[in-house]
């Protein structure tokens, strides 16, 4: 019986240690049905797998949409003397843990002014045990990726009011027509 | 006694090995508009310092990285992965912004067999105040841009 629960104990604690949890805010759903689709033109300079679907890089300064991202790493650890006589650290008892929390912007200019702003924060949270790496950069493409999609959803719902932003910047930068005599 | 006496000059040769012994610390003089500077450094720490590892810079080795150690690296401002491995890897990526300082730490942790590294990415406070005992490490590779 004794041997039993110690088991089961040794399995959860294998079970919770080394664990992810990935944390969204706010945490939208792609909306069902017929979305338009957009393609914002968004003033970016990074990784294009950090966009969302319906945004496209541009390098005008002039572009009515502006994508940005932050990320923030912290690491906390236990002391090292405390997990070297803990005799759990050899069974997989958490040692530490990393958390990366990215912060995605996409800004909406008019003339210079701002519009409307979205925000979307993840955070990722790994626990690390004696026999887990320690890569942040996963866990920042995990955040990356989480504050990504909460844009996307974000925009795909307000898409209609995004898409006449993005026609009256268009048609406000491209140069007139020129006049044809009859 | 005679025994503990024999053993001094051999651990006295081990901590020698481990600790990094070249110019002391000076900050790159000017900072180039179009790069960013990233200083890699380790302090020396009680348990862990005969651990030794390479960090790499964008998939290129950087620096054997020593306690008391440091490197600076001027890096094009994009996004750039700084990695180092013993028995566990350990991988952080930043995203460089031309004319800006960053201070990444290096470190030990507890491992199973060997420590395992641990970078991470310090303000500049701290950064600037731990690195003045640094002596400077030559980089591990040619084409790198370390002032």
């Amino acid at each position: 019986m004794r041997l039993a629960f110690s088991m089961a104990l040794l399995v959860v604690v294998l079970c919770v240690s080394a664990c992810t949890t990935v944390t969204v805010v706010p945490s939208l759903l792609p909306g069902e049905g017929s979305a338009p689709e957009l393609r914002l033109p968004a003033l970016y300079k990074g990784d294009p797998r950090h966009l969302p679907l319906g945004v496209v890089a541009v390098s005008s300064p002039d572009a009515p949409f502006e994508y940005a991202f932050h990320v923030a790493y912290r690491r906390d650890d236990l002391p090292a003397l405390i997990t070297l006589i803990n005799p759990l650290t050899l069974f997989g008892w958490p040692i530490g843990s990393v958390r990366v929390t990215a912060v995605a912007t996409l800004t909406a200019r008019v003339g210079g002014a701002v519009v409307k702003r979205y925000e979307a924060t993840a955070t990722v949270h790994k626990t690390r045990t004696l026999y887990s790496s320690d890569s942040l950069t996963e866990l920042r493409l995990q955040a990356l990726a989480a504050a990504r999609d909460s844009i996307e959803a974000q925009i795909q719902a307000d898409a209609i009011y995004l898409l006449d932003l993005a026609s009256a910047a268009e048609q406000s930068t491209s140069p007139a027509a020129p006049e044809v005599n009859p | 006694m005679t025994s503990v006496r024999a053993l001094a000059p051999v651990a006295l040769l081990l901590l020698s090995v481990a600790c990094a012994s070249g110019p002391p610390f000076a900050p790159v003089p000017t900072t180039p508009p179009d790069k960013a500077i990233v200083y890699v450094y380790r302090t020396a720490q009680f348990v862990g310092d005969g651990v030794t590892y390479t960090v790499n810079a964008g998939g290129k080795p950087l620096v054997k990285l020593l306690p008391n150690g440091y490197i600076a690296l001027l890096a094009e401002p994009r996004e750039t992965e700084f990695s180092a491995e013993t028995e566990a890897t350990s991988s952080i990526t930043l995203d460089l912004e031309a004319g800006q300082t960053y201070y990444l730490k290096g470190g030990i942790g507890v491992g199973f067999l060997v420590g395992h590294p641990k970078l991470t990415l310090v303000d500049a406070t701290t950064g600037s105040s731990e690195i003045v005992n640094c002596k400077k490490l030559p980089p591990a590779s040619l084409g790198l841009d370390t002032p």
